[in-house]
């Protein structure tokens, strides 16, 4: 039972090297920076007379703000509060308050105008949510270099580990997001026919050139079809073990790369590709930043730093 | 994503009936909406009001099969006043007014694997949507407004009326 407990206390209570969380927090607020830079028409998605839900008989905030003739300015508020969310969480500034006030103002975005939003809205606010728990600021950041500055004088700046848990949770999200998707897929009876990728990328909504794919490649659609319902089944399972998990994500990366060439789905493969960056061996993360210094003639400043923690 | 593919390609038609004040003729308007992009040109930028009209659709076809029996939908009341709006700033004088709005939904059929659709074809179509896209199209008004699911042939696109609201 003890064994099976200090398993279990490993598993996700490690402590690892907060340069994942710094690598995740930037990827994830870049994304979100790009998305609010798609939704920059305030007349469209964020006043009341544009492309939003009224809801009229709902109660709460929005009803209140309609009633009250305050909808366009808290519509162009929310917006501005989201942008400064989303900006100071990727570059680290007041971390601990930008992290949570950007997945507040994305669940606040929901109940304002979700009709904008996708399923790559829904992974981010997860993503979120997993690295509020987290101490994502303390490296890379502009916290982490104020911090610095301040202490020059003193005693080298000590990096807190951080915990395994939200990483962990991470995976698992992402592991459930493509196993959800090939679970519906395998109900439909195109996804089982081999035709599925095939009206995907013939559709005048998604494809990005105007053809779609030249007759000739028919056969390898119907391959991608299957290939795709069978890596999304299997990459979940695929995760347990190293050597399978880096087929698994190595086919997740070409297949979210030839998608973002042949269909245009907005911010969903940015998303899903920075969520890659949670499989990342926690510990290799400051290794590699290093040597990516050392390579740019940089002296590698903070992994001194890191080595005075890592010791403790 | 793409659990249940679409087997056509998708297109959303706004039309409005305006009448000038002291003037009896109702003239009628039509402008495309969705896609919001020309689909003979590589698509390089995501429209954000592409999918807002998309996620009103799909709402309003989640809420037809959980309410069979209701008459009415506000589902597509978003688009109808988005765009009508700003056809009202863009194209009517302060002696205009918009009377109705409909909303067409149109589909045509993606061929299956192993065919596709002609060149001619596509560029018959192309150039239909191509003057909704230039600015809204007059048309001659109907001698009576359509009822909701009525349908109408433009090419090879299949319209049928989703939305209609007299103010």
């Amino acid at each position: 039972m003890s064994i099976f407990l200090e398993r279990w206390d490993r598993f996700w209570f490690a402590p690892i090297p907060p340069h994942v969380y710094a690598l995740l927090r930037i990827a994830f607020g870049l994304v979100g920076c790009g998305t609010l830079f798609g939704l920059r028409d305030l007349p469209t998605f964020w006043f009341l007379d544009g492309l939003v839900p009224l809801h009229l008989g709902a109660v709460g905030p929005k009803q209140y703000l309609i009633t009250h003739g305050l909808g366009h300015a808290a519509g162009a508020a929310l917006y501005v509060v989201t942008s400064v969310s989303f900006v100071a969480m990727t570059i680290g500034f007041q971390t601990r308050i930008a992290v949570p006030a950007a997945l507040f103002t994305s669940l606040a975005q929901v109940a304002w105008n979700y009709l904008p939003l996708s399923g790559a809205d829904a992974a981010m606010r997860v993503f979120l949510f997993c690295l509020v728990w987290s101490d994502s600021g303390s490296v890379w950041s502009v916290d982490a270099w104020s911090a610095a500055r301040r202490k020059v004088a003193g005693p080298p700046t000590v990096v807190e580990r951080s915990l395994f848990a939200p990483l962990r949770l991470i995976r698992f999200q992402v592991a459930l997001i493509y196993l959800n998707a090939g679970m519906w897929k395998i109900f439909n009876p195109y996804w089982r026919n081999g035709s599925a990728v095939h009206y995907v990328v013939q559709s005048n909504i998604y494809r990005r050139l105007p053809h779609g794919m030249p007759l000739g490649f028919d056969h390898v659609v119907s391959l991608l079809t299957y290939g795709t319902l069978a890596w999304e089944l299997s990459f979940a399972f695929l995760l347990l073990f190293a050597r399978t998990r880096r087929i698994a994500l190595v086919a997740g990366i070409l297949i979210h790369l030839g998608m973002l060439l042949t269909i245009e789905v907005g911010p969903f493969h940015f998303i899903m590709l920075a969520s890659y960056l949670a499989f990342l061996e926690p510990d290799a993360v400051p290794r590699l930043s290093r040597r990516l210094l050392t390579f740019l003639g940089r002296p590698p400043s903070v992994p001194a730093r890191l080595e005075t923690a890592a010791n403790q | 994503m793409f659990s249940n593919p679409v087997t056509a390609d998708q297109y959303v038609r706004v039309a409005y009936y305006v009448t000038s004040q002291g003037a009896g003729r109702v003239r009628v308007f039509r402008e495309l909406a969705l896609p919001g992009q020309p689909e003979d040109r590589a698509r390089l930028v995501h429209m954000f009001r592409d999918k807002a009209i998309l996620n009103s659709l799909e709402a309003l076809v989640v809420d037809r099969l959980e309410h069979p029996d209701a008459e009415r939908f506000a589902d597509l009341e978003p688009i109808a006043a988005s765009f009508g709006n700003r056809f009202r700033a863009a194209y009517l004088t302060p002696y205009e007014a918009i009377t109705r709005t409909e909303i067409w939904f149109g589909r045509a059929q993606t061929p299956p694997t192993g065919e596709r659709l002609t060149n001619s074809h596509l560029q018959e179509r192309w150039a239909l949507l191509q003057r909704y896209r230039d600015g809204p199209v007059d048309v001659p008004p109907p001698i009576t407004p359509p009822q909701l699911g009525a349908l109408q042939g433009e090419s090879d696109i299949v319209w049928r009326l989703e939305y209609a609201q007299n103010q």
